[in-house]
């Protein structure tokens, strides 16, 4: 990290870097990092993620690196770019956890919860599992059986969200498909 | 973290090239509002007077309303470009300007009320009116929207908001001096309406354009 230099700094390596001078430009990039966390610090402190935003921060001040009037002070240019990300960031997040929740009731709806249900102990449960890819097996043996969230799963295993869904899925779907053709051959 | 900041910058900054600095709000507004002036003037000229304006121009409420929706437009025009800029909308002439626009909306949306509570019968057939005003409002929109463009308008809505009023104000100002109606009803179902519909407009086109940014 850079310390703190003077705004007036800043805005004259922004005029630099606007006439194509890539060392004033780092310069400027890396005396903004210590600002704009600053600034998300005191105005975003729940902010999980501060990193990433000051990083789309900086793309977005190069991206509109033009819009910078020298003849002004940086700062209200640079943190309005800043609020913005932060908010942009904020709304993404609260997108993602609102379509999280209904994947996650969509999976819960899609899996075998009779099965699950009617399984008297821990043993039984996981026998139902028997046969399923390891890692399938262990994604639903921690949703459906230890009662995990996706979240929790993707941690312990080590993968992303996405893909602990992706094996729910597709687990489920053996399991469902194993359940029809064991009813099947018993009906038969 | 710090690295993977660090190598972004580096990046960044090897990939930095001369870029053409955007002139002021004020400079680009003056630009629009000579481009729309003349563009107005011409609709004018083609719409034609309306065969009562020397009648009219002596009358206060024709003088009132003409006066807020020029300085409607105007103010809302300017604001679109401060807008456009990160870190002016903070700035007192900002502020200030942003006030007047507001309270012309609030004594505009008075005035219809007012007129909404006088007016009587159904709206005679002003539709042309309609058209007029979206044909005015349409050319000068388009080029605030193109030259906002150039700029970084990440506050779409409020952006949107204004350039729609200045717009849709510069052809509700058009209407004053091309049509003669001074009928209620015609003045909010041919007038009124079909301005608040291009602003409405006008924030989902930015939104559409901009919300990305």
């Amino acid at each position: 990290m850079t310390a703190a230099r003077p705004m007036s700094d800043l805005g004259a390596l922004l005029e630099r870097a606007q006439g194509g001078d890539a060392q004033a430009y780092a310069e400027a990039l890396r005396a903004m990092l210590p600002l704009i966390h600053a600034y998300l610090a005191g105005h975003f402190p729940g902010l999980r993620d501060a990193d990433d935003v000051a990083q789309e921060t900086l793309i977005t001040v190069h991206r509109i690196r033009h819009t910078y009037d020298p003849q002004r002070p940086a700062a209200p240019w640079l943190l309005a770019i800043a609020r913005h990300r932060a908010l942009d960031y904020l709304r993404r997040r609260r997108r993602l956890a609102e379509r999280e929740i209904q994947d996650e009731a969509a999976i819960s709806r899609s899996a075998a919860p009779d099965g699950f249900a009617a399984a008297e102990s821990r043993e039984a449960a996981l026998a139902l599992l028997v046969g399923l890819p390891e890692r399938e097996r262990k994604v639903i043996e921690a949703m459906k059986i230890d009662g995990a969230s996706v979240k929790d799963v993707a941690g312990r295993l080590g993968l992303s969200e996405s893909h602990v869904k992706v094996l729910a899925s597709r687990g489920y779907a053996k399991l469902r498909r194993r359940r029809r053709e064991r009813h099947g051959r018993e009906s038969g | 973290m710090a690295g993977k900041a660090d190598s972004l910058i580096e990046q960044l900054a090897s990939e930095v090239k001369p870029v053409r600095r955007l002139a002021s709000p004020t400079v680009r507004f003056l630009r629009w509002l000579g481009a729309s002036a003349l563009y107005v003037a011409v609709c004018l000229r083609v719409l034609g007077p309306r065969p009562d304006l020397s009648e009219a121009a002596g009358s206060p409420a024709f003088l009132a309303a003409t006066l807020l929706l020029a300085l409607a437009a105007v103010a809302s025009a300017w604001l679109a470009f401060c807008f456009s800029v990160p870190g002016r909308s903070g700035e007192r002439g900002v502020r200030l300007a942003s006030r007047l626009v507001a309270g012309i909306g609030a004594v505009s949306f008075l005035g219809l009320i007012v007129l909404l509570a006088t007016s009587l019968g159904p709206p005679d057939h002003g539709w042309k009116c309609s058209l007029h005003l979206a044909l005015v409002a349409l050319v000068p929109a388009v080029l605030l929207g193109l030259m906002l463009r150039r700029a970084a308008p990440l506050q779409w809505v409020r952006t949107g908001l204004v350039l729609g009023v200045a717009s849709a104000g510069l052809g509700a100002l058009a209407l004053q001096f091309a049509c003669c109606s001074g009928d209620a009803m015609h003045l909010l179902v041919w007038h009124a309406l079909p301005g608040f519909l291009f602003v409405a407009l006008a924030v989902v086109v930015a939104g559409w354009r901009w919300r990305r940014l």
